[in-house]
């Protein structure tokens, strides 16, 4: 998994490079802006409800079990 | 508001990337390295909620003019919660008492993302939808996941009849506009009340003292709104607050007390309060709240009251305090008097306590209210006091039926235990008609297994009242000849001063030989025959927005609510401990809302069992013929 991820991290590396570089040639700020959060690892993951609930299994919330009444 | 899973916390929707917050590269928000695909890396240095550390940073650039006022707004800064803290406080404890305070008031705080885009951490977080972002904020998941006790509760009617502006569909922001939740609060504000732009009810319900409402020309200038238009409210009482032993933060709010009571405007020169009168809440402040930091930090604990300004979110137009005028006029009860404080308060109250020379006298001639009690079957409730004289009679049989873990804790000396929920009387969730009667033989043999006869005469108790009511509506149905509801529950038991035992108790098992009684439960298709049928009114005993269909019960399989239907929601027929209302204030309240004894009543809710607490409660109060839809919505959505 972890190799998958690297590969990945490397390819999506290299399309936000590109997108990078070519918002620059192309001069459009709002264009690049959109490309850039489309083609983030951040939304790769966080789309991926099957990859969030392998990750996140288990995680709870911080609240004290000697916690009680009306707050 | 249904707990989210960890991943739907955090989940995007795809029509977010379509948003104008969509186009925005995440890390120029919440930092991180959106290169990386190991999460422990692309998190490094990651914000989560980057409007609550650095909201100008965070939404400025785009929000400029709106951040510079909203970042130092009182949702933002809770200032007023340091200015009555410090008010109170010794000047050498204040960093004990400010360390407090940022463990545990501060926690409520919140900043833009927390009102327009997720929900607010004191309320664990979470996306509310795919991070889309809303102009509006959203009242369940957003407003009341934080203002969810007092404020919530009271709106949606899950205490009390709910809020008339709940039931028109208004949403917070109606009353609350950006005007007021983007306001920067002055940094001497005293009080949230005493902020300018906060919301009043003349905004809308303008120059009353000219209209051709009497009560308004009387009353106005003299009374708060809400002291005429609130119902009961929640009072707190003893908040302890400390650290467990894994360092994490925690409040115990020791009591809680459903009332409503009426003070002396102290703060007359505050912007729109010259009211004399107003409704005044109990708040859990008292002097050893944060002894876990430091003792005696509250040295001019005397300098604030405890009786605080209310607001409550609960408003009705027809109150039982303003149906006739000495229903308040005379009502000392009503007015918060010497006796209502604790010793350590009497000091910050002075000027709140109403004395009886100040309590409105008792008005002549008023109308009559013509309440009928003379139908109430006053024997299906008992109280604490003929409870503990007749213990041990016999016949006389004691249920619990809240769950075991409770029972277990301390319950009525002699009491048996007998969960409704969890007998087997109801089928479960997951069946193919989920929360329904079992039938009748099945039922018989869990009451008889449990020592319970037919001819007993059997109390009902628990901490609410939900358990125990519908438990008494199984018990009739079944057949039982002789049932009684224990006002006030376990609590009231205590307040009477009496102990509890934490030694179990059980009955050799009986027959159960009741005959049953049909006529008391309507299935789905028989209901639906009856609708529209003047003589008949379906009382749907679910919270507003149920019926509003902002939430549904996650095993019906769409919101809504049965056509013709009448709300009026189960915490408006008993208080929040299971003390009963008065038979006539009862009696009021359902006539308001067109439901009397002469028509035949049916009660449903999402499952059945807020509609079975409705059925005893009205079959209590005379009401010949009563019906429980015990199939309820869930069923009901399933199928029609």
């Amino acid at each position: 998994m972890a190799i998958v991820c690297i590969a990945m991290s490397r390819a999506l590396w290299t399309i936000a490079t590109m997108g990078a570089a070519l918002s620059g040639i192309l001069g459009v700020g709002a264009a690049s802006a959109a490309m850039a959060a489309e083609t983030s690892g951040c939304v790769t993951c966080h789309l991926d409800e099957a990859m969030l609930v392998k990750n996140l299994g288990g995680a709870t919330a911080k609240k004290s079990a000697m916690q009680s009444g009306a707050g | 508001m249904a707990p989210l899973e960890p991943q739907e916390k955090v989940l995007l929707s795809k029509g977010f990337l379509a948003t104008t917050h969509g186009a925005l590269a995440c890390e120029s928000c919440h930092g991180g390295d959106p290169a990386s695909m190991l999460k422990a890396t692309a998190h490094a240095g990651f914000d989560p909620v980057p409007s609550v550390k650095n909201p100008q940073k965070a939404c400025g650039d785009c929000h400029g003019e709106i951040v510079a006022t909203a970042k130092d707004s009182v949702h933002a800064t809770l200032s007023t919660f340091s200015r009555v803290l410090a008010s109170r406080a010794s000047k050498d404890g204040w960093g004990h008492v400010d360390e407090a305070r940022k463990n545990h008031c501060a926690a409520c705080h919140t900043s833009c993302g927390g009102c327009h885009v997720s929900r607010p951490q004191f309320a664990q977080k979470g996306f509310i939808q795919g991070h889309v972002f809303q102009k509006r904020s959203d009242p369940i998941n957003q407003c009341t996941a934080c203002h969810g006790s007092r404020v919530g509760s009271e709106f949606f009617g899950e205490r009390g009849q709910g809020d008339v502006h709940a039931a028109r569909a208004m949403d917070c922001v109606a009353c609350h506009p950006a005007r007021e939740m983007h306001a920067a609060a002055p940094r001497d504000l005293p009080g949230r009340y005493q902020l300018g732009e906060l919301a009043r009810c003349t905004d809308c319900h303008k120059d009353l003292q000219h209209g051709s409402v009497r009560d308004h020309v009387i009353h106005i200038g003299k009374v708060q709104c809400q002291v005429c238009h609130s119902q009961t409210y929640v009072n707190c009482y003893g908040c302890h607050v400390g650290k467990d032993a894994e360092g994490t933060a925690f409040f115990q709010n020791r009591r809680e007390v459903e009332a409503l009571k009426i003070g002396l405007n102290h703060e007359a020169r505050a912007p729109g309060s010259g009211d004399r009168y107003r409704l005044v809440r109990h708040v859990p402040s008292f002097p050893e709240m944060f002894d876990f930091y430091g003792k005696d930090l509250f040295t001019s604990f005397g300098a604030v009251p405890t009786w605080k300004r209310a607001s409550p979110h609960n408003i009705q137009r027809r109150t039982w305090q303003a149906a006739t005028c000495n229903n308040c006029h005379g009502n000392r009860s009503l007015f918060l008097a010497s006796a209502d404080l604790l010793d350590f308060e009497k000091q910050a109250n002075r000027n709140v306590v109403v004395p009886d020379g100040k309590v409105p006298r008792p008005v002549k001639k008023t109308r009559t209210l013509a309440i009928d009690t003379s139908r109430v079957r006053t024997s299906m409730v008992v109280d604490a006091r003929w409870l503990h004289e007749n213990l041990g009679r016999k016949n006389v049989v004691v249920v619990d039926a809240r769950d075991r873990a409770a029972y277990d804790k301390g319950h009525i000396d002699g009491a048996i235990s007998l969960d409704p929920l969890t007998s087997g009387l109801r089928t479960g969730g997951d069946t193919e008609k989920p929360f329904v009667l079992v039938g009748h033989t099945e039922v018989a043999g869990i009451l008889g297994r449990a020592g319970l006869a037919a001819d007993d005469h059997i109390v009902v108790y628990d901490q609410s009242g939900l358990t125990a009511l519908a438990l008494l509506a199984v018990l009739e149905w079944a057949g039982a000849t002789h049932v009684s509801y224990l006002d006030g529950g376990i609590e009231g038991w205590h307040a009477a001063g009496f102990h509890a035992s934490d030694v179990p108790s059980s009955r050799e098992a009986r027959a159960f030989t009741g005959t049953i009684q049909p006529r008391f439960v309507v299935s789905s298709e028989a209901l639906a025959k009856l609708l529209g049928k003047p003589n008949v009114v379906v009382l749907d005993a679910r919270a507003i927005h149920r019926i509003l269909g902002e939430t549904r019960h996650e095993k019906a399989s769409r919101a809504g609510a049965i056509p013709g239907s009448i709300n009026l929601p189960l915490g408006a027929l008993l208080m929040d401990n299971g003390a009963l209302k008065s038979p006539a204030e009862l009696l009021w309240m359902l006539r308001t809302r067109g439901i009397t004894p002469d028509r035949t009543v049916v009660t449903t809710c999402d499952t059945g069992l807020a509609a079975a607490d409705a059925f005893f409660l009205l079959r209590y109060l005379g009401f010949p013929d009563v019906r429980v839809h015990d199939e309820a919505w869930v069923n009901w959505s399933r199928t029609r």
